[in-house]
């Protein structure tokens, strides 16, 4: 792998977006390595490569080989052959190759649809904490429904991995996300953070400790099990008081030693902070904890439990001894480093609160503890819970953008940080824009997959600044596969007024439904559209092929616009036109013959169809016995057809006269013979009448 | 940060020679392609399969460009050609053929691009004869041009337009009302500059000239729009360095520029994503680079990738 180009140590510049390595969190990785790992096979190596960007988040990589000048390129044994192979290589700030995540992505949806109209309203803090919890039950679900599928036996084997790395990264973002809603949009009354996080790592502890505690009761005699005490202290640890008493009655020193038993057996009963502390002050609460703590250490030094010394060391960590926590027994039973965090907090701040200095302190005392101890280096995620626990809600946000390939997170939680008020700081004046910004990146990675375009829309729907501008964008690229989708892409453009949009999308409908013949199907969308210039067009397309064929093909359409014929003068016209063919043949000649007269009277017709026009009053002037024009009517249509002699081309150009145009001068001589006719008869009619 | 990077597809476009360019269509589901094999090849490439569905022949020298216009004008592709002219390619009724030649140019014409759509069907080609033109269409068939002359020594190398909202009318976010168009591109060329123009009635005026680059500028990219008043063009040049270009437009002020990056070879492409957030970039040291602005208005490289050994599973 080739080096990295840009600077490593400007930690800074790039604090905000490196990319993360591979799908999913991958545990292993110890260092921050900014490179992602897309390698391509061998193509050729003397190419210099290409590049396009595509409308799917993707680029197109092609290669080239080099200008003669680059003969200096030291590849002379690598073949020379170019390639025309073409790697579309995209990027996705969301893997959605597996069902539960793209159940978690449209249930975080609707809860973050629902969040926002509450916040239109004034935010109230229980609102958030009950949509934090509505999220966090759809990433649980999301675990559970990876880990099933994990199960599928027809996985190939990269396929398994991949889902495996989801479900590691999901579960341990449910724990994250778990621990921001405790510290960040909870509102907890004194002394019940110490609770809350006491649940936060029972809940994730996944079963594990009820699986070993099962298995060191199951046998007959529990206190030989090598694990007894060892799951007696993260019983401790976890505040799980009746569980470490229960366990501590099979103990055979207790049996043996009743009133060392009763001792520590009372020190459990009455560890506080375990029970409900609503209603009870500050104050109160610290005094009932301080007695406590020092009768625990009182018997400790009354040595009451140095016969056995793990229920000493049992007891020293109820007191709260620092050197107890540190012990290697201790830290082994502890899955995780905050598992140790908690249990220590539990036992010498109880009633710490999230902003307190010593917190930090201890935090990254334990998790430098657990990591000497083990030997190992900072996982990634624990950075994030010791940057929470530090309460750098920014630097959460910040480091789980750059390191992980997922925007669920960081714009789901900003967000809900957000309306709750708590992503204010004193230096921070972009808390909305920092939650714009990552629900853009969100929105904009959901919509590469085909089927998220909607939701990815109305994501950014929710975005003041700049996110009408992405919606304008993103639309017209949304493929106009069905009429279906269609109709729904113009139905939201009309939902958020984005008329340009809809109408350019029913341009390019009506477009491809003229390109494949469909008149009717393209009149439809012009009038969708309001596109009085692709209806004129079309208006006159559909007239000429009437001249050149005689008929009129699919206009039924028409029969149906009504009003919205009035878009386009010609559109109104060709409607017209065409009442007037549907009178005459329903034999309402004298219907028929008004609106061809009022046709062409009334300016609606273009000169250069008025020949045509007239044309078609031939028949009407043939019906025996019948005059349908009156006389007046008849002088105006003598007078369109002196108009159109006086005006025709050809009359211009008496040397090229064409048979077409020896056909239309035959076509007015006879028009003209006819009206004549016609204008004698109605004259005659006239005077009967009187 | 990009996320997870991975290669969608891979296609075996059947070129007899090198590939010098590839466009999707607006949507994503169609691919043109363009070689020195003299021809320009179209792709379904909606599906899992990748279909080819026409292969253009009509140019008589290699084809450095492809744009494609927008859907709304039917399917329309342009190609340009060392052959020193510009072929307009209609697809009717399942069939392509060509629409328009333009043959003015006097030397190779090296790039070219559809304007936005609300400018109407208007594309801008670039030539090594040192000018740049504009066709259009009247609609009925007809194609009109305007040539600019003199515009890069030595030949022009790329041209990129402006998004047609004119960002000035930005400044007021959310404003309903519809901003106003303007009509502005960039080239960049073998003098080392970029140049900013501005249609001025007939004719193209040269609103600013970019200097800062010291060899051949090898593509220039106007970046699209993301809702702001601010003005982004990205260059690349022979001298191995991406200089960056700003203009805040709400202030009216000037052009300011910084170097994106110096990297150890030539840099051959630079190509926005259509939400102008990304910005990739191609060179002669066998990489591709991702670059994104990050919130505190720095550039920062999120992705590397590089044409290393192992296959890709």
């Amino acid at each position: 792998m080739a080096d990295v180009e840009y600077d490593e140590n400007d930690e800074e510049r790039s604090s905000a977006s490196r990319v993360g390595a591979g799908s999913g969190y991958n545990g292993d990785e110890e260092e921050e390595e900014a490179t992602s790992s897309l390698t391509m096979s061998e193509v050729h190596t003397c190419g210099r490569v290409l590049l396009r960007t595509n409308p799917r988040n993707s680029i197109a990589i092609f290669t080239a080989p080099y200008d003669d000048h680059d003969d200096d390129h030291s590849n002379s044994d690598k073949e020379t052959a170019t390639s025309t192979d073409l790697y579309e290589v995209q990027w996705s700030g969301i893997v959605l190759t597996t069902d539960s995540v793209r159940k978690l992505v449209s249930q975080s949806h609707a809860f973050f649809m629902e969040l926002q109209e509450y916040a239109g309203k004034g935010m109230d803090p229980d609102v958030c904490v009950k949509y934090s919890r509505l999220y966090r039950v759809a990433l649980y679900e999301c675990t559970q429904g990876l880990n099933y599928e994990c199960e599928n036996v027809d996985l190939e084997e990269n396929e398994l991995q991949d889902i495996k790395g989801q479900l590691e990264m999901y579960s341990l973002l449910n724990v994250l996300w778990h621990l921001c809603e405790i510290l960040f949009i909870e509102t907890l009354p004194v002394g019940c953070l110490i609770q809350q996080l006491l649940e936060w790592v029972r809940w994730h502890d996944r079963g594990d400790t009820d699986d070993v505690m099962n298995d060191v009761m199951s046998g007959v005699r529990p206190d030989t099990h090598q694990d007894y005490w060892s799951i007696v202290y993260r019983l401790t640890l976890q505040g799980r008081i009746d569980d470490v008493r229960k366990l501590l009655t099979y103990s055979s020193y207790c049996k043996e030693n009743k009133k060392v038993f009763d001792s520590i057996d009372e020190l459990l009963r009455k560890v506080p902070m375990i029970k409900s502390v609503i209603g009870h002050s500050r104050t109160e609460l610290m005094g009932l904890w301080f007695v406590w703590n020092q009768e625990c250490k009182r018997r400790r030094d009354r040595q009451d439990f140095v016969g056995c010394p793990q229920l000493n060391l049992l007891c020293g960590l109820l007191c709260g001894d620092k050197s107890c926590f540190s012990r290697p027994e201790v830290i082994d039973c502890c899955k995780m480093w905050y598992d140790m965090l908690v249990g220590r907090l539990l036992y010498t701040s109880p009633l710490i609160l999230s902003t307190d200095y010593d917190l930090h302190v201890i935090a990254k005392d334990c998790l430098k503890l657990y990591c000497d101890h083990k030997g190992t280096a900072p996982y990634y995620f624990d950075t994030f819970i010791l940057s929470a626990l530090e309460n750098k809600v920014i630097d959460v946000i910040k480091m789980v953008s750059s390191k992980l390939s997922n925007w669920w997170f960081v714009s789901h939680m900003t967000n809900l940080l957000h309306h709750r008020g708590s992503l204010v700081t004193s230096q921070l004046e972009y808390g909305s824009q920092l939650s714009e910004f990552l629900l853009i990146e969100y929105a904009t990675a959901l919509f590469v997959h085909p089927s998220l375009w909607e939701v990815a829309i109305s994501y950014l729907s929710y975005c003041p600044t700049q996110g009408r501008h992405f919606m304008c964008s993103l639309v017209e690229r949304v493929p106009l596969t069905t009429s279906t989708k269609a109709l729904k892409l113009i139905r939201l453009c009309q939902r958020y007024e984005m008329t340009e949009e809809a109408q350019s999308i029913c341009r390019v409908l009506a477009r491809r439904c003229y390109g494949d013949g469909r008149m009717g199907s393209a009149l439809t969308w012009c009038i969708k559209g309001q596109d009085a210039t692709f209806a004129a067009f079309l208006a006159e397309k559909y007239f000429d092929f009437y001249e050149s064929i005689g008929e009129f093909g699919d206009l039924s359409i028409l029969d149906y616009l009504g009003d919205a014929v009035l878009l386009s003068n010609r559109l109104a016209f060709l409607s017209k036109y065409r009442d007037f063919h549907k009178q005459y043949s329903f034999g309402n000649y004298e219907a028929a013959g008004q609106l061809l007269v009022s046709l062409l009277t009334s300016g609606i017709t273009l000169k250069k169809y008025w020949l045509t026009l007239l044309t078609d009053s031939i028949p009407l002037l043939q019906i025996p016995d019948k005059c349908v024009f009156s006389s007046a009517d008849t002088y105006e249509l003598l007078h369109i057809l002196q108009e159109i002699d006086n005006t025709s081309s050809y009359s211009d150009q008496k040397d090229m006269i064409t048979s077409q145009d020896e056909f239309s001068i035959n076509k007015i001589s006879l028009l003209r013979l006819a009206l004549v006719r016609n204008l004698q008869s109605s004259l005659v009619l006239r005077e009967r009448k009187h | 940060m990009t996320g997870v990077v991975s290669v969608k597809n891979s296609v075996d476009t059947g070129h007899e020679d090198m590939i010098h360019d590839s466009q999707m269509d607006y949507y994503g589901r169609r691919l043109a392609t363009c070689s020195s094999d003299r021809t320009v090849k179209i792709f379904d490439v909606s599906g899992q399969q990748t279909v080819l569905l026409a292969t253009l022949t009509g140019h008589e020298g290699p084809v450095w460009q492809l744009s494609w216009a927008h859907p709304k004008f039917g399917n329309i592709l342009a190609s340009c050609s060392y052959d020193r002219k510009v072929i307009i390619w209609k697809e009717t009724s399942g069939k392509w053929s060509k629409l328009h030649e333009f043959c003015e140019h006097k030397s190779s014409v090296n790039s070219i691009q559809w304007a936005p759509h609300e400018l109407g069907l208007v594309l801008a080609c670039g030539s090594s004869d040192e000018s740049f033109s504009i066709l259009y269409t009247t609609g009925d068939g007809n194609w009109q041009y305007s040539r600019q002359e003199g515009v890069h020594t030595l030949g022009c190398n790329s041209v990129s337009w402006a998004p047609s909202v004119n960002p000035g009318s930005l400044v007021d976010g959310n404003s309903r009302a519809a901003p106003s168009t303007c009509k502005r591109l960039v080239t960049g060329g073998g003098d080392n500059s970029v140049k900013v123009w501005r249609e001025e009635g007939d004719s193209w005026t040269m609103e600013d000239k970019l200097e800062g680059h010291t060899d051949w500028v090898r593509d220039v990219a106007w970046a699209p729009s993301i809702g702001l008043p601010v003005s982004r063009i990205a260059s690349c040049s022979q001298d191995c360095t991406v200089i960056m270009w700003t203009k805040d437009e709400s202030s009216g002020g000037k052009w300011t520029s910084k170097v994106l990056n110096t990297f150890p070879d030539v840099v051959w492409h630079v190509s926005w994503s259509i939400t102008g957030d990304i910005l990739a970039v191609s060179g002669g040291d066998h990489k591709v680079t991702l670059w994104k602005e990050s919130n505190e208005d720095e550039w920062v490289c999120v992705s590397e990738m590089d044409r290393g050994v192992e296959r890709v599973s």
